[in-house]
């Protein structure tokens, strides 16, 4: 039987191809994922292995400055350790090494390097064991002199001797290139642009904190190993808080946090992998429910001559393990291509390691094939079981369209789910959030169970319109599509699927930026925002706090303030922890940024208060004249008294003012700067006064206060246009589903479309009733679609409510653009099936036997 | 019967004549095929399934084409309705001559010009009856002669069913839909492929009556292909084909002369 099973499926290499397509999509993807990430982790590994390969030991310091979001930071150690290191027994050389934020600009102004990776300033190490090795030139012998990596030197086409002008803690400052240099034989490591310094300088300049190092890098001189070498350091060390790990050590703490931070990607990536693959199985389901109606009289015939139902079951069940190898083995592969293709992509915009070999891992190869295998057959039970009932007696009869009616049970069942849904959505939003997963579910179920109910008379609906406008072939197609109502609806349902989740994303996308943007327009008052695209975070680069004060000084000027973010150590249950908290000038603030506050204001905080957000007031019970004690990172401690409560969600928990800081020998960045134009100063005016002092800083971005909102919310925009990137996929997978289901179908109708054509239905004709059908189809799964995914949007938006989500927003714009392109893209793919059909042959289609 | 067998309606031509020599000749006739050839295959495989048949249908009359398997009766009706092309020779339907048209212009042709009744699946499951009858008219655009249609429909007694899908219909009710859909368009000619072969012999008479009554009383032409001497005798006139010739023709058709004639091919 399984031989039987095996040649049948062979013989029909279209249909086996037609099965397999959906599962190869949706393969490719996964297996692309695991590729993909696989090779980004061996590349930094390779990066890593390469960074330490010459060092032995790594001393660094013990302290840990934890973050609130698991960002961690070190104490930096006094430079003379170095020395001390040097000296020790064992040692051979120990070079000390500073790693921080320095942006390379060339001589006329243009900034080098590429949004995303980081822009790094360090120490050159100039030995034979350092990845860092010259291209060209000398190693930096002043503070005015920088070795730069070779792809900001091409980038930016900076020779040897050249003057760049690089930002750092230091304020801003010109360089002379003396050398340029690469890491272990690449243009650059990881994709940044690195300014080299020697070591003072780069203490000075690029951390700001003169004699302060990150790191020590130790070589030994042979006669210790590793292990006894880092153990003898840390004990002629003992008495200071260092640590000292060996070469092997440091490498794989790196490397380690490199996989966990790509796991999460690698996550991401695969839950829309996953995504596609549920989208491709309903075009699975269906390509075997369509297969098997029209071998019902091959089944019957089976059957009448002796095959036991469970034969002709396995029959359908070899075929599916067939295309599951099939289909899991090529999408692998066009998974690998898919890879390739992106790591090229990657590189040839300048980002990721360049000239990777591709990191194939058996695992990635078993786990897709199995998944492939696995949903492949999950898809063809139901299919295969029915296949197996046909009675011996249809293979008398001839028929082949599955035409069973949608019946109560089905719509009894739908309402079922879609009262579990409802019950589930309303019962997540009101107590535990873990009923809102029941409720989604049962959406996707009850549009599953539903949809055949739907789908007739959408259809139905649209005959008419179809009737105007093409006549007697928009009529056939929407009769078509209205004759099977169950293959219709799991055909659009597939598209209404990937297009909900667009849809949904959208909406979730345009609720956020409605509320950014009443936010925003809620509570800045001012006219003018600056920002630098150097802004990393915690202190890490951005504009040097003096522009504000230039700011202010500039008469057309009413107020600047300037807001950075910075770390503060809070003591809370008498162990500190490291927050965020956001530094400015109250006095300047209170101009321009109306904070609603619940106490307290601008007026009442000084160098020695702190305003807190009202809901982690409330949860750590604080309030006005509450004190917290904090410390900086120079570990002398301060006692802050609240002077204010606020409720919003926009500027974190914690305001100080940055006087708080003065003293410290920790420069103040500005993430922002937000101006208010004095009172009679035309906006012209005011912009070419503010450029007066800006133009001094070739990051920074001058805009106005629409354009500051508009920007804002183009920040979702990049990361909603990643999301519906990936997306796409299963949207393509879906309209691939419907170019499918319509070959079978032309191939099931071969012998309407002869008859047609015989007796006179011209070949544009066949072809736009074809085309038409598959607009029914469209238009059903937009309606499916843009209906799950508003709901979608609206059960995750209310979800988040307390989160500060308070608007929530439909994009009309986007649904329509989505709506109009999967109606668009469906037409034009059904061309395939349309001209096949067109092609049919009217002879063989009306032969009576 | 103003023609017997050899008479002026049924040329027989000594040489692949030009068809564009033929023209005047086309007056009288509503399809006919001149020194037709169709051959499959080649060499040693090759099978002749016409043989140089010349052959006209007068306008007005049912004509059958009778034949044992594989005599070429089915390629015969093919290749004059244009639904398959010749190897040599030609064919007419009226006064146009098929192979110098295109696909397309073939396909108006047989819509405007030529009605069809196949054995089975003759109609479109999605549509309603009275849609079937009118698919030909509507793919062109045109609505057609209203009183034309209602005429046929009541000719073919389907008033109270006009409304029903072909799955609603039983096997003798869907051949009256096809009978009616191929004269709704007035066609110059009608081509019916053993529009009986799927009926039982009473459905199958009724069908073949109303054949019968749309060449007698609303004057369409009809050539019927078929290896059943009753059906062949509700016919005016009946052509022998056998190995892709014509070998005899009969007028004034009896089930028993046609059945004692078909005995005659086995000797």
């Amino acid at each position: 039987m399984f031989r039987i099973a095996l040649k049948s499926t062979l013989a029909r290499k279209g249909r086996l191809f037609l099965t397999a397509v959906a599962v190869i999509a949706g393969c490719a993807f996964l297996s692309g994922v695991f590729v993909f990430s696989d090779t980004i982790k061996a590349s930094f590994n390779t990066l890593f292995a390469n960074a330490y390969a010459g060092t032995d030991a790594f001393v660094r310091s013990s302290n840990v400055i934890e973050g609130d979001f698991g960002d961690e930071s070190r104490d930096r150690l006094p430079s003379n350790i170095v020395d001390d290191v040097a000296g020790l027994p064992g040692v051979s050389a120990a070079y000390g090494d500073v790693q921080g934020f320095a942006r390379i600009a060339t001589s006329d102004g243009t900034v080098l390097g590429q949004v995303g990776p980081p822009k790094y300033g360090g120490a050159f190490i100039d030995a034979e064991q350092s990845p860092w090795q010259l291209a060209e030139g000398t190693a930096p012998a002043s503070d005015g002199e920088v070795v730069i990596d070779r792809r900001s030197a091409k980038e930016g086409d900076v020779s040897v001797g050249d003057t760049v002008s690089i930002t750092g803690a230091g304020g801003v400052r010109d360089f002379t290139v003396s050398g340029i240099a690469t890491f272990a034989g690449n243009d650059t490591a990881g994709g940044s642009t690195w300014a080299l310094f020697d070591l003072a300088t780069a203490s000075q300049f690029v951390v700001g904190q003169p004699d302060r190092i990150d790191s020590v890098i130790v070589v030994g001189d042979g006669s210790l190993d590793d292990e006894a070498l880092a153990t003898s350091i840390q004990q002629a060390l003992a008495g200071s808080e260092v640590e000292v790990l060996t070469g092997a050590e440091i490498t794989a703490e790196n490397q380690d946090a490199i996989e966990q931070g790509l796991s999460f990607f690698t996550t991401f990536l695969t839950i829309f992998a996953a995504l596609s693959l549920f989208v491709g199985s309903f075009i699975i389901y269906n390509v075997f429910s369509i297969s098997a109606a029209q071998r019902q009289r091959e089944n019957a015939l089976l059957r009448a001559i002796g095959a036991s139902r469970g034969q002709v079951t396995r029959v359908l069940f070899t075929e599916a393990l067939v295309v599951g190898v099939l289909g899991g083995v090529v999408g692998f592969g066009a998974g690998v291509l898919l890879a390739t293709g992106i790591m090229k992509l990657l590189s040839s915009i300048g980002l990721g390691p360049s000239g990777t070999e591709l990191t194939i891992s058996p695992s990635a190869f078993v786990i897709t094939l199995v998944v492939g295998v696995a949903v492949t057959l999950v898809c063809a039970v139901v299919p295969a079981i029915r296949s197996g009932r046909v009675p011996p007696l249809a293979a008398l009869r001839d028929v082949s369209v599955d035409k069973s009616a949608v019946s109560r049970s089905r719509l009894v069942t739908g309402i079922v789910f879609l009262a579990i849904a409802v019950a589930g959505v309303a019962l997540g939003l009101t107590s535990d959030p873990v009923w809102l997963a029941a409720g989604v579910v049962g959406l996707f179920v009850s549009l599953v169970v539903l949809g055949p109910l739907v789908a007739a008379p959408v259809a139905r609906a649209l005959t008419p319109a179809l009737r105007g406008l093409r006549g007697v072939t928009g009529e056939i197609a929407a009769r078509n599509a209205a004759a099977s109502p169950k293959r219709t609806a799991l055909t659009a349902g597939a598209l209404g699927i990937g297009l909900a989740l667009l849809v949904g994303v959208s909406t979730l996308g345009s609720s956020i930026k409605t509320s950014i943007r009443d936010t925003i327009a809620e509570q800045f008052t001012g006219d003018f925002a600056i920002s630098t695209s150097d802004a990393e975070g915690s202190g890490f680069g951005g504009l040097p706090g003096s522009v504000a004060d230039e700011l202010v000084a500039v008469p057309q000027v009413d107020a600047a303030v300037g807001v950075g973010i910075n770390l503060l150590n809070v003591i809370e249950d008498g162990a500190p922890s490291v927050k965020r908290v956001l530094t400015l000038d109250p006095t300047q603030a209170g101009k321009l940024l109306d904070l609603p506050f619940t106490a307290g204001g601008w007026a009442d905080l000084d160098e020695n208060g702190i305003l807190v957000a009202a809901d982690k007031a409330a949860r750590d019970g604080l309030q006005v004249g509450s004190t917290l004690d904090v410390s900086f990172q120079d570990q002398s401690a301060r006692t802050l008294t609240v002077a204010g409560l606020f409720d919003s969600d926009t500027f974190g928990n914690l305001i100080v003012s940055r006087s708080l800081y003065q003293g410290q020998d920790l420069p103040l960045f500005d993430a922002q700067i937000l101006v208010r134009t004095a009172d009679g100063i035309s906006e012209a005016d005011a912009e070419a006064a503010i450029r007066t002092v800006t133009d001094n800083y070739p990051t920074s971005k001058v805009q106005t206060r629409d354009q500051f909102i508009d920007d804002q919310t183009k920040q979702v925009d990049g990361f909603l246009n990643f999301i519906y990137a990936l997306l796409l996929m299963s949207v393509f997978i879906a309209v691939l589903g419907i170019v499918i289901t319509l070959l079978l179908a032309v191939y099931e109708r071969r012998r309407e479309l002869g008859l047609v054509r015989a007796i006179g239905m011209t070949r544009p004709q066949v072809r736009s009733s074809i085309r038409w059908e598959a607009f029914v189809t469209a238009v059903l799964g937009v309606v499916m679609g843009v209906g799950l995914g508003v709901s979608l949007g609206w059960i995750v938006v209310r979800a988040l409510a307390d989160q500060g989500l308070d608007s929530f927003s439909v994009s009309g714009l986007s649904i329509t653009v989505f709506a109009v392109l999967a109606i668009v893209f469906a037409t034009i793919a059904a061309w395939w099936p349309a001209t096949r059909a067109a092609k049919s042959d009217i002879l063989q289609a009306i032969a009576t036997t | 019967m103003k023609n017997d067998g050899g008479g002026g309606s049924l040329w027989v031509m000594t040489a692949a004549t030009p068809p564009a020599s033929l023209t005047p000749l086309t007056g009288t006739a509503a399809a006919g095929a001149v020194d037709a050839m169709k051959v499959y295959g080649r060499g040693d495989s090759e099978v002749r399934a016409l043989d140089g048949v010349t052959v006209a249908f007068e306008k007005g009359r049912f004509s059958a084409i009778m034949g044992p398997s594989g005599s070429g009766k089915s390629t015969l009706m093919h290749c004059l309705a244009g639904l398959d092309s010749l190897t040599s020779g030609a064919v007419y339907i009226g006064d146009t001559y098929l192979a110098s048209l295109s696909d397309k212009q073939l396909t108006e042709l047989r819509r405007t010009q030529v009605g069809f009744i196949f054995q089975a699946y003759n109609l479109v499951p999605t549509l309603t009856a009275l849609e079937n009858i009118t698919l030909p008219l509507l793919l062109g655009g045109t609505k057609g002669d209203q009183q034309w249609i209602d005429r046929v429909i009541d000719t073919v007694g389907l008033r109270d069913r006009l409304g029903h899908r072909p799955s609603e219909l039983s096997g003798g009710q869907q051949q009256r839909v096809a009978v009616a859909r191929a004269l709704a368009s007035q066609p110059t000619i009608i081509f019916a492929d053993e529009p009986t072969g799927n009926l039982d012999s009473r459905t199958g008479a009724e069908i073949l009556t109303f054949m019968q009554l749309a060449v007698r009383e609303l004057g369409q032409t009809i050539v019927m292909v078929t290896h059943d001497p009753v059906a062949a005798s509700y016919a005016d006139r009946v052509i022998f084909l056998a190995d892709g010739r014509i070998v005899d023709e009969m007028a004034e058709p009896t089930a028993e002369r046609v059945l004692d004639r078909m005995k005659r091919f086995g000797d």
